[in-house]
């Protein structure tokens, strides 16, 4: 079974990363998973100065779904550099670190600080919903959007994938990243969303308003993936409730080169490595025995 | 996850609930947890925390209060059911070797204290249950603590049952007498915190264990947090949920 897939000059061993934020820097993770069996790991965003995060309550489930404001806790980018990609660069497959800025300048000190080290590439999150400033705030302004790509050109040739909020002027933002030098796109980020708590009479989360993830969300953004490889062409990584092997495969077949497996982690930590098996037995249902037959299916067949 | 079969789900009072499971937990500590779920499909999403109540080999036992979605489907299964659990996970309470150990629970916060008092009592150890509740109906397996054969000391909020009063009231009490001890409280907050400040005026260790909604209960999503007592935030799930009780009070 040939699962390989090629995005703008780097192979992927097949279509399955980790996404951002959702399994810490693989500490337990591996206990329960060969990370090195995955295509990817994309890294929790990483700002240049260390961030608290938000306030509890962080979480809050929701039918078939999590609304999370965790606010990018993170160690910051010297901390991260030092003591936490050593060990994930230990695994054998590509990694991506997710970047985070609250002004362009920022971004731009991140990725510097970050150009001497042996990954793959950056994805940048210009699409958290959970942070004051940065975050959505450059997601949905494709001038902003455009001016951080540019600048981050002129001083990083790697492999630059931007990571999309899924609402707001997407496909403007995207076709502008992509104008001014991004490789690829990741669809989407969370879906801003809120959940109250009645018995208290407030919100449900610290910081009031959070991001909506898991199974509730696929169909959504799976049709953001099939709207944006319309009309752009681009490499997708699909990113969206995805917890099965189907789920792949639908979104490659959207227009996904691959995919980003994020809330199924959290539910079960051997989930990653289910989905990549089902996914061959998926193929072989289907009679198929390349992944990439599938890719854009619906783009070549007569819809 | 491992899956594990439902022995016996046994119905304590209108709220409370003690699910034993067969099944094989690998080389567990006392105040550890486990992710439990126990329903197909994904609503609801997440598995539940609860701390191990009683463990045997092949054998573990949850109590839990009926509260939301989740332990209400916990609550209805049956014997024989199945149930996937992960685990376990967090770190439990430290190792005690000498001195007198005073466990600390209030309301459902008795669960963990079962199996920690019957660890500590194979170690000869001399252990002192506060036990705090509502009213005399809100206590849970009393007996079998009675059983176990160490020092109870209840107190319940209306007076139906022991002290009447709130649990720290006989602890501060008891801690003025002299000897080595150290504390180990499960609680509601504002009992920890009572706890932690009185252990903290006397000079006593005291370790909590804190609660907190979680989603994967190995500290990937970073989505299970209190504020920590210098800055920033502790991860209940990685780093607790026993932590020393300096940490967060």
């Amino acid at each position: 079974m040939d699962l390989t897939v090629k995005i703008a000059g780097l192979t992927f061993k097949n279509p399955v990363l980790l996404a951002s934020g959702t399994w810490g820097f693989g500490e337990k993770l591996k206990n329960y998973l060969d990370l090195s069996s995955l295509g990817g790991l994309v890294t929790k965003g990483i700002s240049l100065k260390p961030r608290e995060g938000n306030p509890p309550p962080r979480i809050a489930e929701t039918p078939c779904g999590l609304i999370n404001a965790i606010g990018l806790e993170n160690p910051g980018v010297e901390i991260f550099k030092k003591h936490v990609l050593p060990p994930i660069l230990a695994w054998k497959t590509h990694v991506l670190v997710n970047i985070f800025g609250e002004t362009i300048d920022e971004f731009l000190a991140v990725a510097e600080a970050l150009k001497d080290e042996p990954i793959s590439g950056l994805e940048l999150n210009v699409s958290c919903p959970n942070v004051a400033k940065g975050g959505l705030a450059f997601g949905h302004d494709p001038a902003t959007v455009k001016a951080l790509v540019e600048e981050l050109r002129k001083t990083y040739p790697g492999f630059l994938v931007v990571k999309l909020p899924p609402v707001g002027p997407v496909l403007e933002v995207a076709r502008t990243v992509l104008e001014a030098g991004a490789d690829a796109l990741t669809v989407a980020n969370t879906y801003p969303a809120l959940a109250v708590d009645l018995t208290n009479r407030r919100l449900a989360l610290g910081r009031g308003t959070g991001g909506l993830s898991g199974p509730a969300i696929k169909p959504l953004t799976l049709k953001l993936v099939y709207d944006l490889y319309r009309e752009l062409k681009a490499p997708i990584f699909g990113c969206g409730g995805i917890t099965s092997g189907r789920d792949v495969l639908e979104y490659i077949f959207c227009g996904a080169k691959a995919v980003q497996v994020g809330t199924a982690t959290l539910l079960d930590p051997e989930n990653p490595g289910k989905i990549l098996a089902e996914i061959e037995q998926e193929l072989e249902k289907l009679g198929e025995t390349r992944l990439e037959n599938l890719f854009a299916g619906l783009f070549k067949s007569k819809h | 996850m491992n899956l594990f079969t439902v022995k016996e789900n046994r119905k304590l009072s209108q709220r409370y609930h003690l699910l034993i499971l067969e099944g094989e937990l690998e080389n567990p500590l006392p105040g550890q947890f486990v992710m439990v779920r126990a329903w197909p499909g994904f609503d609801p999403l997440l598995a539940r925390p609860f701390s191990i109540h009683d463990h045997e080999p092949d054998k573990l036992s949850l109590l839990f209060e009926v509260k939301g979605r989740g332990t209400k489907l916990l609550a209805a299964l049956e014997p024989g059911a199945k149930v996937e659990v992960l685990g376990p996970l967090g770190q439990g309470f430290p190792e005690v070797n000498s001195g007198e150990v005073i466990l600390v629970a209030g309301g459902i916060g008795i669960a963990p204290f079962f199996w920690t008092a019957k660890k500590l009592k194979e170690k000869g150890l001399q252990i002192n249950l506060f036990y705090g509740a509502r009213t005399k109906n809100d206590f849970l397996r009393l007996k079998e603590f009675e059983d176990l054969g160490i020092s109870l000391n209840l107190s319940t909020e209306d007076g139906s049952l022991g002290f009447k009063g709130f649990v720290t009231e006989p602890l501060k009490g008891y801690l003025h007498e002299p000897g080595e001890k150290i504390i180990f409280a499960c609680g509601p907050m504002p009992m920890l915190s009572a706890v932690a400040k009185v252990a903290k005026d006397l000079g006593v260790r005291a370790y909590v264990s804190l609660e907190a909604h979680m989603a994967c209960g190995l500290g990937m999503c970073l989505g299970c947090v209190v504020k920590r007592q210098e800055r920033g935030y502790l991860h209940v799930c990685s780093e607790g949920p026993v932590v020393p009780a300096e940490r967060v009070f």
